[in-house]
């Protein structure tokens, strides 16, 4: 018997279990996990859950966990629009079950508009979680705001929000999110040509994610870090840095990140005057945003291209 | 009193006879349980025997038979005692033994007494498997997988082990065919009369010498059983299955030198008698020529089981006559040995009326077989018409309709709802039949299937449970069963674009998978191994499918999409055969879905035509079983499979054994046809050991008071105390094992796995890959009467049940538990 199909059974059962029991609880533990298994790249566990949980006998609120777990999973994959409804459905369930849980969700809905380049819509979720949020919640909330100013071209805004958020985590068992936002700070200061405190950022974050065991997020971090390389002009460490972190996202088919470093491993192609390598890179990226529904990289990825003349 | 069920069943003369002699050897009989299931004259039963003299006691097979012919020195008795002195060990251990001398019992019926090497209780006939096998609504007792080592241990152990190396013997083709036939052609049997009749084309072949005038075939001979069926077989199964452990019972048609074609051939033949009722109609057609050639390519229709029993007996029998040098002898004949025993099927009165037709098709398509290979151009019979190789019959040749089945003869309501469904008079175009295991679901299936093909419908079929969670798997069934004519090139071209998705699959699985093909950045690792497999397939790859086993990226790509594009193309193609016409869909086993049924909600349903209607059966309510349905509530006609009526009811009871009349009304009364309680009441007479046991019934309206009566029955029957506290208790967990067991009744590992022994071969369980679960609708009414009984008790379980989970769940850990 697979061990792994075997974990997933006994999983579903101690939901079925703690949902009757406690539904906060239940959606907890799900998310937990659900969270702990795609960054193992098991999004076909994620799946299975889900299936086995929707033959369950659920209350009302169970359409909530069923949603956002498909939600996050879809997420995961990249696959935005149909991610967003999702995580829309099961807001309304919770508030129809009166579950506080709309900072979560709206969250994840402000994160997806803003990877998507729908800032003012992720402002909006951000500002609405906000409204409700604990200091932990708020923490994290800045961190995404950090984000949002950044892609926003408004730097200094960032780096507020970022601090802000630094500030919050820093005394708090949550190394995870404080990784995070290290991380934004990095890339601020490879904005900004700081390249040396960007490479230091980024060294913490990677520490504290691989002891998390979170490799995919792990691997974000080198892939950012790869591009710090680029930055700084040393295209052969950043190609072999891109690579390591390609691994790690093929490893863990993280198929989002597969797409956008390959995206990127073509740009320092281009730099180290291979342009056939690029255009590889470049054509399995442009393949990948497709089949994920990722338009907007699809678009940038095709625009370089068309630059290279192919 | 079991002496009373002994009288009962053997009857007032033989019973009487019994207790004489039993008075004169100081001896007594107790009742145990019946052997037999009731298709023969001769009763069958264990007894144990009381030995009042010395205080022992032995259990026994005891046989009430009758001989109706006047050489006493060939009856079964006479023969079995020379079978056990000519086969040495072997016999010690797989033929059953005689014990004392038979007792005369008057108008040719004896009583005789057998003994076999090791403990009756565990082992069952084997015909008691293929049925619970090929009926999905029983619960089978071992693996298909299981089944098939019996059988061939079984052909083995006859042709390798008893017989041994053969002796030959040169025979005419109705000399080959009376050797078979033995005494089946005696004065006024069947055989014998339908062989003098003139009209009967299909024994032309024993009649006709100038059809085979000059062939002589070299015919291996040996020691033979000569009756050898699936209940002439007992296997042991308990504690678990070992297939070489058999026993041989009935040797009354023994043979010394018999042809040796023949055992297999009948043991087959009985088997595939016995399932037929079960057998979609898909699979009859493809069954006969599977038959006759096991490497037909129309072998993927069966299923997996009933294919690999026909494959791996042919196989089994081959392996002991090939060193002999007689192979091609062999497998020329054996479409003459098949042609044989299926005629002595077709005579046999529990032969059902409407299996007939079929079984003599069969013989015909073996006597062609046969003669085209000796006698190429010849023909036994004027040419009937056939269907094309590979085909369903079209609508203009249809196969004769299969009458009502065994224990379902109405169901008129549903065909009608059927016949709306598919003039496209509903509003819907799904239907959702649902109901308990064992209430016929199958049966209406195939009562929608001959009604599609009355109509001249095209329709597919596919059975979940034989698909394997494999999307693939679906759409190749579904493509066979739609194929109608030669001309259906669109869904052929499916099939072949299914290969070359599998073969992709092999290409990448002999590769060692994508990590080993490819490096990181998607760059082939041994580009001239990968082309090297591709090179060595049998099935020629298309250029774009070659070139995405060129870059990781590309191949997980195709993979990711493959399921989606053959659906898509599958659709594409049966629009294009259908042409606008209506059609149907009826997928069975709905509950076995697992992962396919995302897959069929969101890929297979939106590509079948506008005009095609679909039929889902299963276990549950669509949106019970997925929750997901119920965005289509509106698209689906919900119907439970409702009480049956009288008739019905009563067929369905017979069918289990129920036979007194009296009896069936009172059984009736107190079901009133519900699917569950009709389901239950047949479990509480095996768990009581037979419909005698079960007793009176309170008249009750409500059907959940009436099912939470027979399940306290049901339990009170239970003779193990134990047992009864690990389902009752078991009942809150969704699976059972020894695990389970251990945790929730606070036992030790060793008791937990003694009691899942017992558990596990319960009639309330069928398997989980977990262990073995309660059925869905038992689980639930148990948990009612626990949480009716304690909830106290209900929440301390449940307690424990969340703790063990949690303990075997990955990763983080609950804050309590």
């Amino acid at each position: 018997m697979d061990e792994l199909d075997s974990t997933l059974r006994h999983f579903v059962e101690e939901i079925r279990l703690l949902v009757e029991r406690d539904p906060i609880e239940g959606f907890r533990r799900w998310s937990a996990l659900h969270t702990e298994l795609a960054q193992l790249g098991q999004f076909e566990l994620c799946d299975d859950m889900l299936r086995e949980l929707k033959g369950m006998d659920l209350p009302g609120y169970g359409l909530g966990i069923v949603r956002y777990a498909e939600g996050w999973t879809l997420d995961r994959s990249g696959e935005w629009e149909p991610a967003i409804e999702r995580y829309q459905a099961a807001l309304s369930a919770f508030q129809d079950a009166e579950l506080p849980l709309d900072v979560q969700i709206l969250t994840q809905i402000g994160s997806l508009y803003q990877d998507q380049g729908h800032y003012p819509e992720a402002q909006d979720a951000y500002e609405q979680a906000f409204e409700s949020a604990d200091e932990h919640g708020r923490a994290l909330l800045m961190n995404n705001l950090g984000g949002l100013c950044a892609l926003r071209d408004q730097p200094d805004e960032a780096r507020v929000h970022f601090e802000n958020a630094r500030t919050l985590l820093e005394g708090t068992d949550d190394k995870c999110n404080l990784a995070a936002v290290l991380v934004g700070l990095a890339s601020l200061a490879q904005d900004r040509g700081e390249l040396n405190d960007a490479v230091q950022h980024l060294a913490r974050a990677i520490v504290i994610f691989r002891d998390l065991r979170r490799p995919t997020a792990m691997a974000a971090a080198v892939a950012s870090l790869a591009l710090t390389y680029h930055r700084a002009g040393e295209y052969t460490v950043a190609a072999d840095t891109y690579r390591t972190a390609l691994e790690y996202f093929v490893a863990y088919k993280d198929r989002a990140n597969i797409a956008r470093t390959l995206a990127n491993m073509a740009l320092t192609s281009v730099a180290a005057g291979k342009k056939d390598e690029a255009i590889g890179y470049l054509q399995q990226a442009v393949a990948e945003y497709r089949e994920i529904g990722d338009a907007h990289g699809e678009q940038i990825a095709l625009d370089n291209l068309r630059q290279l003349g192919s | 009193m079991q002496d009373d069920e002994l009288a009962r069943r053997l009857g007032p003369a033989a019973f009487r006879i019994l207790s004489q002699w039993e008075a004169q050897q100081h001896l007594r009989h107790t009742f145990v349980r019946a052997f037999d299931n009731g298709a023969t004259d001769a009763k069958v039963m264990v007894v144990d025997r009381h030995d009042e003299r010395n205080n022992t006691a032995v259990r026994l097979v005891l046989k009430l038979d009758r001989f109706t012919g006047t050489d006493f020195g060939t009856t079964e008795y006479a023969r079995h005692a020379q079978a056990i002195h000519d086969s040495g060990s072997w016999a010690k251990q797989h033929l059953a033994h005689l014990v004392d001398s038979p007792i005369p019992v008057g108008d040719g019926w004896w009583l005789v007494f057998q003994s076999v090497a090791g403990n009756l209780d565990q082992f069952t006939l084997l015909g008691n498997l293929v049925r619970e096998l090929s009926d999905e609504n029983a619960e089978p007792s071992c693996t298909s997988a299981v089944l098939v080592e019996f059988f061939v241990a079984i052909v083995t152990g006859v042709l390798a082990d008893w017989a041994g190396p053969p002796s030959v013997t040169y025979l005419s083709v109705p000399k080959f065919l009376e050797a078979h036939f033995g005494y089946r052609l005696a004065e006024g049997k069947p055989l014998q009369r339908m062989a003098g009749s003139s009209s009967e084309p299909t024994l032309a072949l024993l009649r006709d010498r100038s059809l085979t005038d000059g062939v002589e075939l070299t015919v291996p001979v040996g020691i033979g059983h000569g009756d050898l069926h699936f209940d002439n077989a007992m296997v042991r199964i308990r504690p678990s299955a070992v297939p070489d452990d058999f026993r041989l019972f009935d040797l009354a048609k023994r043979e010394a030198a018999g042809p040796l074609g023949r055992d297999p051939a009948h043991l087959l033949m009985h088997m595939i008698n016995g399932a037929l009722q079960h057998l979609a109609l898909s699979a009859l057609g493809p069954l006969r020529r599977v038959l006759l050639d096991p490497e037909h390519a129309q072998r993927d229709r069966l299923p997996a089981w009933l294919r690999d029993i026909i494959t791996r007996t042919y196989e089994a029998a081959e392996q002991w006559i090939e060193p002999y040098g007689y192979g091609p002898d062999w497998r020329l004949q054996r479409p003459l040995s098949l042609y044989a025993a299926t005629l002595m099927v077709y005579v046999r009165d529990a032969t059902r009326p409407e299996d007939r037709p079929w079984l003599k098709a069969l013989a015909d398509e073996a006597a062609e077989t046969f003669l085209a290979t000796v006698k190429p151009g010849s023909r036994t019979k004027p040419a009937t018409p056939t269907a094309p190789a590979a085909r369903r019959p079209t609508p203009q040749q249809p196969r004769p309709n299969r009458p009502a089945e065994r224990f379902v003869v109405g169901r008129q309501a549903e065909t009608g709802m059927f016949a709306e469904l598919v003039e496209g008079r509903t509003d819907q175009r799904l239907l959702n039949v649902y109901g308990p295991g064992g209430i016929g679901k199958t049966e209406v299936l195939r009562k929608f299937g001959a009604n599609a093909e009355r109509r001249g419908l095209r329709f597919g079929t596919a059975d979940l449970a034989e698909c394997e969670e494999r999307p693939s798997t679906v759409l190749r069934q579904l493509c066979l069963t739609l194929i109608a004519h030669e001309t259906d090139d669109a869904l052929l071209d499916v099939l072949r674009l299914l290969e070359q998705h599998d073969t992709m699959r092999e290409i990448v699985l002999a590769s060692g998978g994508v990590d080993a093909m490819f490096d990181a950045v998607g760059a082939p690792t041994n580009r001239a191994a990968v082309q090297a497999t591709v090179d060595h397939s049998a099935v020629v790859l298309t250029p774009d499918l070659r070139a995405a086993l060129d870059n990781r990226f590309s191949l997980q790509r195709f993979l990711r999409s493959s399921d989606r594009d053959v659906t898509s193309a599958f659709g594409d193609a049966f629009a294009a055969v259908q042409d606008g016409a209506p059609s149907a869909v009826l997928l069975d086993t709905y509950e076995e879905a697992g992962k396919l049924d995302t897959w069929v909600r969101q890929h297979l349903l939106p590509v079948v035509p506008d005009r095609t209607r679909i039929v889902v059966f299963g276990r549950n309510q669509l949106a019970k079983q997925n929750f997901d349905w119920s965005d289509h509530d509106d698209a689906i006609l919900s119907y439970p499979l409702p009480e049956l009526g009288e008739d019905d009811a009563k067929s369905y009871l017979r069918h289990y054994g129920l036979t007194d009349a009296a009896a069936l009304d009172k059984v009736y009364r107190f079901t009133g046809g519900y699917p569950l309680v009709l389901v239950l009441v047949r479990k509480l007479a095996k768990e009581a050991g037979g419909w005698h046991a079960v007793g009176e019934f309170d008249h009750i309206a409500d059907r959940d008071k009436v099912a939470g009566q027979l399940l306290d029955r049901i339990l009170r029957e239970e003779q193990v105390h134990a047992v009864r506290e690990v389902i009752e208790k078991c009942a809150i967990a969704s699976w059972i094992n020894p695990e389970v067991i251990r945790h929730l009744l606070d036992v030790t590992k060793e008791e937990a796995r003694r009691l899942y022994t017992l558990v596990e071969v319960h009639s309330f369980v069928s398997r989980h890959p977990e262990g073995v679960r309660l059925h869905d609708k038992i689980r639930e009414l148990l948990i009612d009467r626990l949480r009716f009984t304690s909830e106290t008790d209900y929440q301390r379980l449940r307690q424990r049940l969340l703790a063990y989970h949690a303990s075997k769940t990955i990763g983080v850990k609950p804050a309590d538990g």
